[in-house]
């Protein structure tokens, strides 16, 4: 599984960082800095609720 | 059906939401009411210093558009729209690209990594408030608590002695919770909010002399355009930091009291287990969305059927839109522990409330410190809360609370 944040489309909620801050990396100032990472197994779960979480729709998952 | 006709598009005449009686009476429910049956609706209200029809937005999906599209819903002007006034809130009421330039700049002081820093600081503020209340039985939760909160909080930041909070206070509520109605040249709200300009524009010459590590200390140090920002700037910066951070806050903590008084298991759950604070505070926040957000056009534009002109005025409250069934699940249930929760009580787009972690932070601990000292509680009999739809923000005016002191400390 990747998951993938449109950066285009945050606008620093944080909401994904508040799930699991090590999968959802933020910038200095609280922005998301991740484009496309694969997730480790495990931690789908947590890809999947920041996804239906993200106030802006920024981030989707890509199944293998 | 067509949607090019206009008359498909209904019109509630006389509406604008912080004058209805509807609304100001039964609160949400009403929101969700209107909502039901007209999702989108035109009103003809005006004023003389507005004369332009509102088109009202209610539908999750319609509010989050309209919000996302800063193009053609531009934020200018919008603190004022009844009268004219010199003050404005920076960056709220600029449109990017320009807002962009200065909301990076004023980022980094609320980011998720700065707030944490605070929480110690922020825990303690709390703490002190509340230990004085717990003893006596009895608080009004706005007034002794939900308003002093986050303003000391907020003087923390500036670097200013709390010396006279009731002052400060009174200013946030002439400035805010004065209705057109009873303000109709707007000379109440001016004198407060120059009042405000006064109050922060001498913290900051004073931070020219002497700078420190307090926020306006940090402003003075920003850069747009290869300068610092100018006295008009700082003051419509801090203007912006002083009102929507007190405000709005303190509407939150009276929602949240006032829920948690009348939902006895939710109060126990939140108590017995303090790690659900944090999903209470983000349904708390769907559940009670207390901000109302205005742009106007910038071009002739059809949105759902409805035929708005260049420069209308068009209203977008949040709570209908957070309590929407066809975004949320059960969205009429109130769950501690919903996921997911993609509410938008902050907003969204580009104009995301900068101080949401800061926000999220005062709840949380708000609701830890209150029930580790005042887990049990009930609103005093014959309460009236004093509902205030505000063109702004939706709040209570009063919370009163009784519990049983407990004894040997």
């Amino acid at each position: 599984m990747k998951v993938r944040v449109d950066q285009s489309l945050c606008t620093g909620h944080a909401r994904c960082n508040a799930i699991d801050p090590d999968l959802f990396l933020l910038d200095d100032v609280g922005y998301s800095s991740i484009d496309t990472v694969e997730v480790p197994p495990g931690l789908e779960d947590h890809a999947r609720q920041a996804e239906a979480n993200c106030p802006e729709h920024a981030i989707s998952i890509e199944v293998d | 059906m067509t949607t090019t006709d206009p008359s498909v598009v209904p019109v509630r005449h006389g509406f604008l939401h912080s004058e209805d009686e509807g609304l100001r009476t039964k609160g949400y429910p009403e929101w969700d009411r209107l909502r039901n049956e007209t999702p989108v609706f035109e009103s003809d209200y005006a004023t003389p210093g507005s004369p332009q029809p509102i088109w009202y937005f209610l539908d999750y999906d319609d509010v989050y558009a309209i919000l996302r599209d800063t193009g053609m819903y531009s934020s200018e002007g919008f603190t004022h729209p009844d009268y004219d006034s010199e003050y404005m809130m920076i960056p709220s009421e600029f449109d990017p690209p320009k807002h962009t330039k200065y909301r990076t700049q004023i980022n980094p002081f609320f980011s998720p990594t700065r707030v944490a820093q605070m929480e110690p600081v922020i825990r303690s503020v709390c703490r002190e408030l509340l230990e004085e209340l717990a003893p006596l039985g009895r608080a009004d939760v706005i007034t002794d608590f939900a308003l002093r909160f986050p303003t000391s909080v907020f003087m923390g930041m500036l670097g200013v002695p709390v010396d006279d909070l009731d002052t400060l206070i009174s200013w946030v509520h002439q400035s805010q919770h004065t209705s057109h109605a009873e303000d109709p040249d707007g000379r109440i709200r001016d004198g407060a909010d120059r009042a405000i300009h006064e109050f922060m524009g001498a913290i900051a010459e004073d931070r020219k002399k002497n700078p420190g590590n307090d926020i306006v200390s940090g402003l003075l140090e920003c850069r747009v355009d290869g300068r610092p920002f100018n006295d008009q700037e700082l003051g419509g910066i801090l203007y912006l930091l002083f009102l929507a951070g007190l405000d709005t806050v303190a509407s939150m903590l009276g929602w949240t009291f006032m829920h948690l008084a009348q939902h006895t298991d939710d109060r126990k759950r939140i108590t017995a287990d303090p790690t659900l604070s944090a999903s209470t505070v983000e349904e708390l926040l769907r559940y009670y969305s207390i901000v109302s957000i205005t742009r106007h056009t910038t071009a002739d534009v059809e949105m759902k059927g409805c035929p708005i002109k260049k420069g209308d005025r068009v209203i977008v409250p949040l709570a209908p839109a957070d309590r929407d069934p066809k975004a949320f699940p059960d969205a009429m249930d109130f769950q501690l522990d919903r996921a997911p929760n993609r509410h938008i009580a902050f907003g969204a787009g580009p104009h995301r409330c900068v101080g949401s972690h800061l926000a999220r932070l005062e709840l949380r601990v708000a609701l830890e410190e209150w029930h580790r000292l005042i887990p049990d509680y009930a609103i005093a009999p014959e309460a009236d809360l004093g509902l205030r739809v505000g063109m702004f923000v939706t709040s209570l005016q009063s919370v009163p609370l009784e519990w049983t002191p407990s004894t040997g400390g």
